[in-house]
């Protein structure tokens, strides 16, 4: 099922479909289904942190307003792209409920830099080679019949 | 025009469960392999009688357990086919699988490896797994359906007998790196049983975070080269 985008949804990331990692402030990911790998840095490994922590645009377009004092509606439209790239690159879903309270400590660098917009940099070019025998789920070797599989649901 | 022999290797590891539906899919080919070689990783269940039920149609090594590239490995360097197949021992070909690949090699004669899509199914104790996994998707899987023109392991080597894990798609990145050629057919030609004993179950953090460094370092690299992004 695919909620509607609203500014006011959470979101959070595809963490079946999706390995990620963020180091020094970007955000390297894959798409294990497609091999298909991304890389956000600067302002969108900014977005990205916040995303994994649940947060919807409004509360990106917040933070990131704030934090590199650029008018709300430029960063407004900005988060929508990306988040729509996101999205349509099957990397992130829209959550059921309302996002989790804006974190008083926003995965932002000390000094703000210059606002640059935010991208996601897109790479196939390892699409055969990483899509190879991509990871069997982490499931218990002998799961019980009747067992909930949960945690994992939320990500359909 | 004479057709170019292929030896199918099976590595085996306490696989009496499965072993013998991989072999028949192998002996059930359209496009009969020139030889069938079972390397035993030193099985301690009732694998060498299973493998030895086939007689003459196979030929059957044993060696201590040394780990599934030294299996691999071994049965290289038995091998007498000018092409070698590699099939898991808990998994099966469909029946068109060998003639599909033998006519790529035939029809590209500077192809060096031959990979095709493949399903994953589910033994009936994991049913409810392929529902949660929304049944089968197909996707490139290299131990399932690899075939290698047998002088590129001269090239580039044998797998990584360090490698307890991933060794094919490893070996493979290998030789995508120095130069091989490579083609994968988008057909489904061989399927992967997934049951309770996978060897990767458990390994999802770790493979994604290998393959994850991996994307780094080519980012890095193409930042460095300044080659945009797709």
């Amino acid at each position: 099922m695919t909620n509607e985008l609203r500014d006011d949804s959470g979101l959070c990331a595809k963490e079946r479909d999706v390995a990620a990692k963020v180091v020094d402030g970007e955000a390297v990911l894959i798409n294990l289904a497609t091999g298909v790998y991304y890389s956000m840095d600067k302002v969108s490994g900014v977005v990205w942190s916040m995303i994994t922590n649940g947060s919807s645009v409004d509360q990106l377009t917040g933070a990131i307003a704030a934090h590199y004092r650029v008018p709300a509606t430029q960063a407004r439209d900005d988060i929508r792209r990306l988040v729509r790239q996101l999205l349509a690159e099957n990397l992130i879903t829209v959550a059921d409920g309302p996002p989790p309270p804006a974190s008083p400590d926003a995965p932002m660098a000390q000094s703000p830099g210059t606002y640059e917009v935010p991208m996601l940099n897109r790479f196939d070019d390892m699409a055969d080679m990483f899509a190879l025998d991509p990871p069997l789920p982490e499931l218990p070797a002998v799961p019980p019949q009747n067992a909930q599989l949960d945690g994992l649901d939320s990500a359909r | 025009m004479d057709s170019l022999r292929i030896s199918c290797i099976v590595p085996v590891y306490n696989g009496e469960r499965f072993l013998a539906e991989a072999l028949d899919s192998i002996l059930a080919q359209s496009l009969a392999p020139f030889e069938v070689i079972v390397v035993d990783d030193g099985s301690t269940d009732t694998t060498p009688a299973v493998a030895t039920r086939y007689g003459q149609r196979i030929t059957y090594i044993r060696q201590d357990n040394a780990g599934p590239s030294a299996a691999r490995n071994r049965g290289v360097r038995a091998a007498r086919g000018e092409l070698v197949a590699f099939l898991d021992a808990d998994d099966i070909w469909r029946p068109d699988k060998l003639a599909r690949q033998a006519a790529r090699f035939a029809a590209r004669p500077e192809l060096d490896i031959s990979l095709s899509h493949a399903c994953n199914f589910w033994t009936a104790e994991m049913r409810h797994e392929e529902e949660h996994f929304r049944g089968p998707r197909s996707g490139v899987l290299p131990a399932q359906t690899l075939v290698v023109r047998r002088t590129l392991f001269d090239r580039i080597g044998l797998f990584d007998v360090e490698r307890v894990h991933r060794e094919v798609p490893d070996w493979l990145f290998q030789a995508s790196q120095q130069g091989a050629i490579m083609e994968t057919l988008p057909d489904v030609l061989a399927d992967r049983r997934i049951h309770d004993s996978n060897r990767s179950r458990g390994r999802r953090t770790k493979d994604a975070g290998d393959l994850l460094a991996l994307a780094q370092s080519l980012i890095e690299k193409r930042r460095g080269s300044g080659t945009p992004s797709t």
